[in-house]
């Protein structure tokens, strides 16, 4: 069974602030910030901020683990934590996602309400185990854009 | 006989999976396109290109006479197969994840996914050789028709309207096809390739208007073509597009040639803010490189005909995509209330101009300024092009509801589509760029 240490889904208001600048700046697509805490993406970073290979695992260490989400991908894709380990999912892309767990009882996961673009969810995992999840409106449970969290035991 | 719409209603994603092929009667259809013909060599009638079929057993499904929702005929179909779709009001979000096939309406505008605005998808496919023909998509919440991360894609003869996101939808898909085909009143673009380089690809023969970008191509490019093809009343009208919220940025290397592209300053058009901003340019190379804009007719617009302009992006190298290596020749513009030809770069960034026919640019004398052969001349400040006329979000209409766009007349439908072969998706067609001209302004 997987403990729910917490989770929350919050909109980001340093990006918010950011995409009004550049709005202001000039024409913007859509531009939201890497806050610089973008963990190790693996040996696949194709140097765009992709992962080139969905096969690859990124092994992130600490506290927390950052996932970057664009349209219509989950970047790293495949993310390996420790147990305890917050991961935090920010919407960079210019589309709603959403996070539904392919284990319905894993016990995370957001809705595109909660999930709108510059919008942050998070959530700890505390039991090992291998955590699938996908986008529902680009993907299926194992096609287009999916994820999955490898949590280890310390 | 077909179900009323009530009896397909929330049929949607029921699956029928193991369920036996049934023996067909589809006479006209059958009667075209038999398994094992040997004395045809109408295109799929054997082997779809680029595809795993076994060429005896190509079989037709037909929906709803054999298969109640067009998702239990794909579940079922394999390889090779068609399935034949007849008109109806069909309220699936219809997911394809069988390579190679083909899914086909019997009438264009009589054949019609509906959303209700409360489903995602029209159709979404998530493998690759999939070509879908003749019918329609409309009130869905996202995209009409959408293949993502496949290869070998091609849609023909569809119509989309009245999505939430976009029409006809690439993403992360090369090696694909979208031709005689309609996106209308989508608030991001009617037809959108994305993400993919080089994305093997082409548009030909389509229409996109009433949308807030006509076409917008995210990281899109590498023999990548948009030819022949009318974008009238939306935002904008064609918009390559660098940005970082997708991948394989920046966005290079698209021929944009022999389009009609008028009139894109609807404001009454739904629209994200990136539409917004956009509005009111016919063809807006927004971060975008080494892009061949030619032989386009462009016409009536209150900023830019062709503008090439720069994008803010923090993940961009010093946080701007700058526009670099675009050549923009040979194209008919005029009417354009900021300026015909506009560019906003850098220094030596290596866009050009030429052969154009124009009234005004922004900078001055861009041809003299930035010429596709020689040394350019001029001062670069002299009448240069305001982008604070682009950029300011506030200073921008209004997006419409979606709900307000009309529906599009009747649409051309594929020729003989009860009896005609069908193919999987194969390699896209090969363009003759030197053949197209500048096509005629419509009467």
């Amino acid at each position: 069974m997987t403990g729910r240490l917490g989770q929350r889904a919050r909109h980001n208001p340093a990006l918010g602030l950011a995409s009004l600048l550049l709005l202001a700046l000039g024409l913007v697509l859509a531009a939201c910030g890497d806050d610089g805490t973008t963990a190790d993406r693996g040996n696949g970073d194709d140097g765009n901020g992709t992962t080139d290979n969905p096969e690859e695992v990124a092994v992130i260490d600490g506290s927390e683990a950052d996932v970057n989400v664009i349209d219509n991908t989950f970047d790293a894709q495949n993310i390996q934590v420790q147990v305890g380990t917050t991961v935090v999912w920010t919407n960079n892309g210019r589309q709603d996602h959403d996070i539904i767990a392919v284990d319905e009882s894993a016990g995370f996961g957001v809705d595109p309400d909660d999930f709108a673009p510059d919008s942050v969810y998070e959530y700890t995992f505390g039991q090992p185990g291998t955590y699938r999840y996908y986008c529902s409106l680009h993907g299926t449970e194992d096609a287009g854009m999916v994820g999955t969290v490898i949590v280890q035991d310390e | 006989m077909h179900p009323s719409e009530d009896e397909q209603r929330d049929r949607g994603r029921r699956r029928h999976r193991g369920r036996l092929a049934l023996v067909l009667v589809v006479p006209l259809l059958v009667a075209a396109a038999a398994c094992g013909d040997d004395d045809t060599d109408a295109a799929g009638a054997d082997e779809p290109s680029g595809g795993d079929v076994d060429p005896g057993r190509q079989e037709v499904r037909a929906v709803p006479d054999e298969y109640e929702t067009i998702q239990a005929a794909v579940d079922a179909a394999e390889p090779g197969d068609l399935v034949l779709v007849s008109p109806g009001v069909y309220k699936e979000a219809v997911d394809v994840e069988t390579d190679d096939i083909v899914i086909r309406g019997l009438d264009r505008n009589e054949v019609i996914l509906d959303g209700e605005f409360e489903k995602d998808n029209g159709i979404r496919v998530f493998s690759d050789g999939v070509a879908i023909e003749n019918m329609t998509a409309r009130n869905y919440t996202t995209n009409g028709f959408f293949w993502t991360g496949v290869n070998r894609y091609r849609g023909s003869y569809l119509t989309a309207y009245n999505n939430g996101d976009y029409g006809v939808y690439a993403f992360e898909s090369t090696t694909g096809l979208f031709e005689h085909s309609y996106g209308g009143g989508s608030p991001d673009a009617g037809f959108y390739i994305g993400g993919c380089y080089p994305c093997d690809a082409v548009i030909d023969d389509v229409v996109a208007e009433n949308n807030g970008l006509g076409y917008s191509g995210t990281n899109a490019g590498g023999n990548l073509f948009i030819v022949n093809s009318t974008f009238r009343n939306n935002r904008a009208g064609i918009v390559p597009n660098s940005g970082s919220y997708e991948p394989e940025y920046p966005e290079r290397e698209a021929t944009i040639v022999g389009n009609l592209v008028y009139s894109n300053n609807n404001y009454d058009s739904p629209a994200i803010d990136s539409a917004r901003l956009a509005e009111g340019n016919g063809i807006l190379v927004a971060g975008g490189n080494d892009n061949a804009i030619e032989r386009n007719r462009v016409w009536d617009h209150d900023l830019t005909g062709i503008g090439i302009v720069i994008v803010p992006d923090d993940e961009a190298e010093g946080g701007v995509f700058w526009p670099s290596g675009n050549a923009v020749q040979d194209n008919v513009v005029d009417d354009s209330r900021l300026a015909d030809l506009g560019v906003v770069d850098q220094e030596d960034a290596g866009n050009c101009f030429a052969g154009n026919e124009f009234a005004t640019t922004a900078p001055a004398n861009l041809e003299t300024l930035m010429p596709c052969s020689g040394e350019g001349t001029g001062d670069r400040d002299e009448g240069a092009l305001d982008i604070g006329r682009l950029a300011v979000l506030e200073d921008k209409h209004p997006a419409g509801d979606i709900h307000d766009v009309p529906p599009p007349p009747d649409q051309e439908n594929m020729p003989d589509a009860a009896s005609a072969p069908w193919e999987a998706a194969g390699d896209p067609p090969s363009v003759d760029v030197a053949a197209i001209e500048v096509p005629d302004r419509p009467s």
